[in-house]
């Protein structure tokens, strides 16, 4: 079963790959959804922990291939046919349609992006792949008799002492002298907190002073610097030689600045980052290759990127437990009867 | 407006409002005094009352607030705490969501997609039953009383924690604040920065028409010429405060950062997902301004009284704030200011699980609930929990003072230190408030 962590990485990576050329993948891209919504009140037959007898509504199921393929006389999924597909004529129902699934009660509708990658496989072949929806090895019991939860598992709570106490062992606090030259400086500086050595650092407010040649300033207290928030400031590429230098670094933001390929890639000598912004950077395909390497890295923002889809999912492949948010999962606009006291102008 | 307010409005009668109006409210007097020091803290913060003893600050997991209070008292039963099956349910299904075992009433289709981000606390519970002093409540953690005014838990993290931006306010409040506690007992310059409507965001922040950037020059240099002699005479702090404020007013209005009070900065896109609603706009404005580094916005929403007519009041209500709360979660995460970003939803109290004869829910401090995301807080999760109507805690029960010490958890402020009002007597920033550790991930 998925973990809860990787369905949400999923969900987030549906809309990049909606929009980009790659093709559709029913057990990565198709399947989730139907998981996350349909199959519960649609899979065989089954005895739920009540004792109750469940059966398929509709005699529709979605959880195995053959299962699929009974339903509907087989109309479900017609292959490069949208019309015929049976699936698309229920989710595309108005919402005030009592046969519009999934129904209000279970979730509601499916989002505009879920029924566009629906189409879009179904418009590219259908293609099951690999996916049948058995159990791989069939031990007699081929069919549980647990329901499906619609989520699978909390993830635990990462064990092990956190960084803040790990990095900071054994570390020299910065001298106070080192510290007052700071005052009045680009930079805020300040402990993380409760006492420890390690370094908070941020140039919110003077971001527009910021610039590459700036960030040498930081080089007495480099080993020091856990945080470092450099959002819209004016540091590219060459700034990135600076930051590679920061051994104790857990979370760097370079949100709208001018980095790119060249510079995000010599961050993979900061070996402890644990979250990376490059939200609104030029950061491409080739700058992730290089970011493989940070194996502590668990999150790492790319929305308004060059980045593909295909890239992400290499990376998260290479450091498990990895969350890329690439996408802007925003609502759909509110309908005009529902808005209360609209703006003004 | 007559002919002679026309005439003053058009020379620096509105520059000197202006910076008068922003040197009472963001940087008041005082304001120098405490700067210099904060800026290489190490997380230290100095005591005015007690400089020798510096206080260490915790780690802190949220370097933002927003908070969003539902004024009136939200309806606990019919959003953040549904009861399937209850008869005290009313017309009201509740829906699943996107995390385990948390469902939402029927009013939060959204809200439920993001609920994998969020921890609902169900447990909360008010020792206050009338609006003013329920409000007060929460935005202070003190009962009201005639004799003092408290400052809010804004204020608190303000003075505490300090700015991130000094160019920019530390704490704004979005859609009225006039008649909130604001600093309190605390100087003048941690009283919140009001926007009454975020639509037009700080108003009287530009040079007006006609005054070219050589002549407003000008007119400082002959403000600075007039004033000289005072200053000169009588060299006390708050004149020189006062002086120090008009120079970070200017520094404001001459500052890029002021865009962040612009919404219209925002593509139409952005502004509809959010709602185009008054409470959306407000929310989009906080999302603004904690890009750019204010530690704390409260935004309001009034109207929840819905003593009668409850279902179809929240018909029209919920919409707008389901809307624009999901797409400030979602945007924030994008971005990736979610994990700085401690969003808090909340309401003076909750309302009776028993529906009244003209379809209404009255007030109902006993048990009602609170919505709780980013800024380390663990997604997916429930805190506390009610009996099967929502009428009592039947489980990690949380005060008022509680709530506020988790937000102050969050940002790294000790529960524990105590600041003395001007009238000699001790507080804290949530009273004898616990926070809820637990909520927060490793």
């Amino acid at each position: 079963m998925l973990t809860r962590l990787s369905l949400i990485l999923l969900t987030l990576l549906v809309p990049l790959t909606a929009q980009s050329k790659g093709k559709v993948i029913f057990e990565r891209h198709i399947f989730p959804i139907l998981e996350r919504n349909c199959i519960e009140c649609h899979r065989a037959e089954y005895v739920d922990s009540n004792g109750r007898k469940k059966r398929p509504k509709g005699k529709v199921m979605f959880d195995t291939l053959a299962n699929i393929q009974k339903s509907k006389r087989g109309r479900l999924f017609v292959a490069k046919d949208t019309d015929a597909s049976l699936i698309l004529d229920s989710i595309t129902l108005p919402a005030d349609d009592e046969d519009r699934m999934p129904p209000a009660k279970s979730g509601g509708p499916l989002s505009k992006r879920e029924i566009d990658l629906i189409t879009k496989w179904i418009d590219e072949g259908a293609d099951f792949g690999d996916w049948t929806g058995e159990a791989k090895k069939s031990s007699g019991k081929a069919k549980p008799s647990k329901p499906i939860k619609t989520t699978a598992k909390k993830p635990s709570r990462r064990s092990g002492p956190s960084p803040a106490v790990t990095l900071s062992k054994g570390l020299r606090p910065v001298s106070a002298a080192v510290l007052q030259s700071f005052a009045g400086s680009e930079f805020q500086v300040r402990s993380i907190g409760d006492g420890n050595p390690l370094l908070s650092v941020t140039c919110c407010g003077k971001t527009e002073n910021v610039s590459d040649a700036t960030l040498a300033k930081l080089g007495p207290i480099a080993n020091n610097i856990f945080e470092l928030d450099l959002a819209r400031s004016q540091v590219g590429d060459a700034g990135c030689h600076e930051l590679a230098k920061m051994s104790r670094l857990t979370k760097l933001s370079l949100r709208q600045t001018r980095v790119g390929n060249t510079g995000v890639k010599e961050l993979a000598a900061c070996q402890e980052l644990r979250s990376l912004n490059l939200f609104g950077t030029a950061t491409g395909d080739y700058a992730l290759t290089a970011l493989a390497s940070l194996k502590h890295l668990r999150s790492l923002y790319l929305y308004e990127t060059e980045t593909t889809a295909k890239a992400v999912v290499r990376l998260r492949e290479a450091i498990p437990g990895l969350r890329v948010v690439s996408a802007l999962d925003l609502p759909e606009p509110m309908k005009e009867a529902a808005k209360p006291n609209r703006r003004r102008r | 407006m007559s002919l002679r307010k026309i005439i003053r409005g058009a020379d620096e009668g509105t520059r000197r409002t202006f910076l008068t109006g922003i040197a009472q409210s963001m940087l008041g007097v005082g304001a120098a005094a405490t700067f210099g020091p904060r800026a290489v803290a190490q997380s230290l913060w100095q005591d005015p009352q007690n400089p020798t003893k510096p206080v260490v600050l915790g780690r802190a997991t949220a370097k933002h607030v927003i908070y969003l209070f539902m004024q009136g008292g939200m309806s606990h039963v019919d959003l953040l705490d549904p009861k399937p099956g209850a008869k005290t349910q009313g017309p009201n299904t509740p829906i699943r969501t996107r995390a385990d075992g948390i469902m939402l009433g029927q009013y939060l289709p959204n809200l439920a997609n993001h609920m994998d981000k969020a921890c609902v606390i169900n447990s909360l519970s008010s020792t206050q039953g009338a609006h003013a002093q329920a409000q007060y409540l929460m935005r202070t953690s003190y009962e009201l009383r005639g004799t003092i005014q408290h400052p809010s838990t804004g204020a608190w993290c303000h003075r505490m924690a300090g700015r991130h931006n000094d160019t920019l306010p530390g704490h704004v409040i979005v859609g009225g604040g006039a008649d909130t506690p604001g600093a309190g007992f605390f100087p003048a310059e941690y009283q919140p920065v009001p926007i009454g409507d975020p639509d037009d965001g700080l108003k009287n922040a530009a040079r007006p028409n006609g005054v070219s950037e050589r002549r407003f020059k000008q007119r400082l240099e002959m403000l600075k010429k007039l004033d000289s002699g005072f200053s000169d005479k009588h060299k006390q702090l708050s004149v020189g405060s006062y002086n120090q404020a008009y120079a970070d007013a200017v520094k404001l209005m001459r500052s890029s950062d002021l865009t962040a009070f612009d919404i219209d900065q925002e593509s139409n896109s952005i502004k509809e997902a959010y709602g185009n609603t008054k409470f959306g706009s407000g929310c989009l404005l906080a999302r603004r301004l904690v890009e750019h580094g204010v530690r704390y916005v409260e935004v309001m929403s009034g109207g929840w009284d819905t003593h009668s007519e409850n279902f179809d009041r929240l018909e029209t209500l919920v919409p707008a704030i389901d809307q624009a709360l999901s797409a400030l979660l979602a945007d924030l995460d994008a971005r990736g200011l979610l994990e700085d970003t401690m969003v808090v939803l909340a309401s003076e109290f909750g309302r009776s699980p028993d529906i009244d004869e003209d379809n209404g829910r009255n007030h109902y401090p006993k048990a009602f609930s609170a919505l709780l995301a980013g800024g380390g807080v663990q997604g997916g999760m429930r805190y506390g929990k009610t009996d099967k109507e929502g009428r009592e805690v039947i489980k990690d029960p949380m005060s008022i003072p509680d709530l506020n010490a988790t937000i102050a958890y969050a940002c790294g402020i000790p529960t524990d230190h105590v600041l003395t009002s001007p009238s000699g007597r001790p507080f804290k920033i949530a009273d004898k408030g616990m926070p809820a550790t637990e909520i927060f991930g490793s």
